[in-house]
């Protein structure tokens, strides 16, 4: 069983390629919005293999994921800006893409070395993602413009952000304390982690399909 | 091999994180399934409304239509018979008859087609509208209406100021019919008409003390008059209310802003 959950894992951080495909072959497409997504699918394609490369080398690729989060989350709430401006408030994102990375690296300084999990920056950015995802489904139900949701390119990675960051927020909180855990139930635990990621890469690389028109 | 401790905090952490996942996968459902619901909705509201604003129309060109027969029988039943014997008498003069009675007679039948030419002339464009302005018109419709066994009580102020022709005419026509409703289902004793006016609003206020009604009786089954004070409210850009119940008499607001 550890066995295939590993193979799962290993396996799983190919899938960051599909959405990564039809970013590029659909580059012309996408708006501004969606080219962010594209951004975020290139950084993540890197981080990964860099990620892999170190692990390989039996390097530590912890201090990696501390600039990861902030590069990922800047991604995400820089796509939510470019989707409308009205959506986020001026001084608001300001402060997101500010406020969040100064907070990431006074993390990274003075709480949680960077050779650990940032359970704080990655928790904190889980909640901040989960509620823009969830304005962005009230705004969309108060406008009622969306005749076809399941057509609706910012739909399908509003709903990846939404589900990837509910279903791994808990394990990004307690991410140092998995690493005090025996290898099968380690294994497990990343196993549904990577099910996740393999869902969120899914659902973005579905919601850039979607789009065929800029 | 793991603790029971490791084991209690995996449980912990795989049931948690599952319980999260399916509640996000729980709101997605729900947004799914409102939004389509909210869809189907505004889109039967969007229907209703083209199906009224559609009834509209066709009240618009059948109230056109019953004014033109209106016009025509009054203009073949009194213009004409007047004309008609005006010209029984020409033929009588002819013929050497008594002309100094003749005269008379005829200067009577002019008198009473020029008065009947008046009427008609007055139904199709108020009296006073136009020179006076609304609130004299009013008050003279109101005057008109006012009865031994009907009470018509008006007021306005005296610095109500001229609106636009089209707004005059429109609430003017809407009083019309107001009056012809009451006069004809209300059996109402007492009508009070007040009509105001501020900056951001000009305000008529129609009551009566008759019958009433239930407003749902309106919905998809009002008659011609009703339909017609709707298609000038649209027109007006105006807001109606209607406050009624059986027994307890009509208050009609309509209130124009800007």
């Amino acid at each position: 069983m550890a066995f295939w959950a590993k193979q799962f894992i290993l396996y799983s951080s190919f899938v960051v390629l599909l959405p990564l495909l039809v970013a590029v072959l659909r580059y012309r497409c996408l708006t501004p919005a969606l080219r962010m997504i594209g951004v975020y699918v290139l950084l993540g394609t890197f981080v990964q293999g860099i990620a892999a490369m170190m692990s390989a080398n039996k390097q530590n690729n912890l201090p990696l994921l501390h600039l990861y989060t902030i590069l990922e989350f800047t991604c995400f709430v820089w796509f939510y800006r470019l989707l409308e401006k009205n959506f986020i408030k001026n001084s608001i994102f300001v402060g997101l893409v500010i406020g969040f990375p100064i907070l990431a690296i006074l993390n990274a300084l003075f709480l949680q070395s960077i050779y650990e999990f940032n359970t704080y920056a990655r928790s904190l950015e889980s909640i901040l993602l989960i509620m823009l995802a969830l304005v962005w489904y009230y705004r969309a139900l108060e406008e009622l413009k969306i005749q076809r949701l399941q057509d609706d390119a910012v739909f399908w990675i509003n709903t990846a952000i939404l589900l990837y960051f509910s279903g791994s927020a808990l394990l990004f909180g307690f991410s140092n304390y998995t690493l005090s855990f025996q290898k099968p139930l380690k294994v497990y635990i990343w196993a549904f982690h990577a099910l996740f990621s393999t869902l969120l890469y899914l659902f973005i690389t579905a919601g850039l399909w979607k789009q065929r028109t800029r | 091999m793991e603790t029971a401790h490791e084991v209690e905090v995996f449980l912990f952490l795989v049931v948690g994180m599952l319980a999260l996942f399916l509640l996000a996968g729980g709101v997605v459902l729900f947004f799914f399934v409102y939004q389509k619901k909210m869809l189907s909705q505004q889109l039967r509201l969007s229907e209703m409304g083209a199906a009224h604003r559609e009834e509209l129309l066709h009240s618009n060109i059948e109230q056109v239509e019953v004014e033109r027969k209106r016009i025509a029988a009054d203009l073949h039943d009194e213009v004409g018979s007047i004309f008609s014997t005006l010209k029984l008498k020409m033929n009588q003069l002819e013929r050497g008859e008594d002309a100094e009675k003749l005269l008379a007679d005829s200067r009577d039948i002019i008198d009473a087609g020029i008065s009947s030419v008046r009427r008609i002339s007055h139904t199709i464009t108020p009296p006073g509208l136009d020179m006076f302005g609304l609130a004299d018109a009013l008050e003279a419709l109101c005057d008109k209406v006012r009865g031994p066994q009907l009470h018509v009580e008006f007021s306005c102020p005296d610095d109500f100021p001229r609106l636009d022709s089209k707004v005059e005419l429109g609430l003017y026509r809407i009083m019309q019919e107001l009056f012809n409703n009451t006069l004809r289902h209300a059996a109402a004793t007492e009508i009070t008409v007040h009509l105001r006016h501020s900056p951001e609003a000009v305000t008529l206020i129609y009551a009566d003390n008759g019958r009433g009604f239930d407003p749902a009786l309106l919905q998809g089954r009002a008659g011609l008059g009703w339909m017609n004070i709707e298609a000038r409210i649209s027109q007006l850009k105006a807001t109606l209310e209607w406050i009624t119940a059986p027994g307890e008499g009509l208050k009609t607001i309509i209130v124009i802003s800007g």
